[in-house]
């Protein structure tokens, strides 16, 4: 039984810390004896529900390493999970799961690099995509031209597009959303495909439904128009998100 | 942050504008516009001008409103970004761009 046990913790590279107690264990040490301890009943499947969602990012790689390492005794695991990079190096099969249920199965090879379904399609791309936050009127707007430039830079946008991404964006938030919105919450994703030169930017907002296509002013309006190929508005609620729009930028118009 | 220089020539206005107009430094140039006793002919020097928004825009369509009753307005040195806004907007036609 104690050389089982040594066994357990030698697996998950924490032998020298058997006499100690729990709370002398750092959170990616804890994470990794909560393993050893489900190992320990000797178990036909196991089960892991986001096992490094709570963790510091810097202590994920030694709960991944050890997850890594026990794929190769061959149990059977079922991993829930946010780290992409971790699903498609580790799984043989993966579920993406979607609108409360499972919206795409297959390989890691098909769900990641030829995903059928669009959800799929969008989520995988998104990997590569811009995330902007803004949550107060005094967010760091100088910081995030910046990131804009940057991803834009990284990604080889012509300077044509970028100048319409960044005039749509600063128009949108600075002078259509956030002097409306009481506590702003707007989020901002851009993806730009390689393949067919365009942008897509989507904006999503708190607050009451509110189309800026149908209540901003005459020149913000133009502003928006002038610079994308297509704009749509959509009410539908996501998180705690009540709008939704999606802008088209392609270089030429 | 915009930098508003003016320089008064008799009945000629020049205003040089440097840096960002937007939502936030528009407002100072619409203060600056406001009176505009005397002047016939009102320049915007828009050489160092980095970004525009449309709060920017609207100053400068309500500058042309004014100078139509009074005199004439135009803008020079338009670079090249500032230019494309004044396209894609339709500003190039009501403006007039030196």
């Amino acid at each position: 039984m104690y050389a089982a046990g040594m066994a357990l913790l030698q697996m998950v590279g924490l032998s020298e810390k058997a006499m100690n107690y729990p709370d002398e264990l750092s959170d990616g040490q804890k994470q990794r004896i909560a393993i050893a301890r489900t190992l320990a009943m000797d178990p036909e499947i196991i089960l892991f529900d986001e096992p490094t969602s709570a963790l510091d990012p810097t202590i994920v790689d030694e709960v991944q390493s050890v997850i890594r390492e026990l794929t190769k005794t061959g149990k059977t695991m079922m991993i829930v999970t946010h780290e992409m990079k971790f699903a498609r190096a580790i799984c043989n099969r993966v579920f993406y799961m979607d609108g409360g249920g499972i919206y795409e199965d297959g390989t890691p090879e098909q769900v990641f690099d030829n995903p059928k379904r669009e959800n799929t399609r969008r989520f995988v791309r998104r990997l590569k995509v811009l995330e902007l936050n803004i949550e107060s009127r005094g967010y760091d707007f100088l910081g995030m031209a910046a990131e804009i430039r940057q991803y834009c830079d990284k990604n080889q946008i012509s300077p044509k597009l970028f100048n319409r991404i960044r005039f749509v964006f600063e128009e949108l938030v600075q002078q259509m959303l956030l002097p409306k919105l009481e506590s702003p919450h707007i989020q901002a994703v851009i993806e730009y495909s390689e393949a067919d030169g365009q942008a897509m930017m989507t904006v999503r907002y708190n607050g009451e439904p509110y189309d800026v296509l149908e209540h901003g002013d005459d020149l913000s309006r133009a502003m928006l128009k002038g610079n994308t190929k297509d704009i749509t508005y959509d009410a539908a609620a996501f998180d705690d998100f009540t709008n939704c729009l999606t802008l088209v930028f392609t270089e030429k118009q | 942050m915009m930098n508003i220089i003016k320089t008064r020539d008799n009945g000629t206005l020049t205003i040089a504008l440097e840096g960002r107009m937007d939502i936030t430094t528009a407002p100072d140039l619409e203060k600056e516009i406001k009176d505009l006793d005397g002047v016939t002919e009102l320049i915007f020097d828009l050489e160092k001008l980095t970004y525009i928004s449309s709060a920017g825009l609207r100053v400068l369509l309500l500058a042309q409103k004014k100078m139509n009753k009074q005199g004439s307005l135009k803008v020079i040195h338009v670079n090249e970004m500032v230019m494309e806004v004044f396209v894609t907007m339709g500003f190039a036609d009501i403006l007039t761009i030196e």
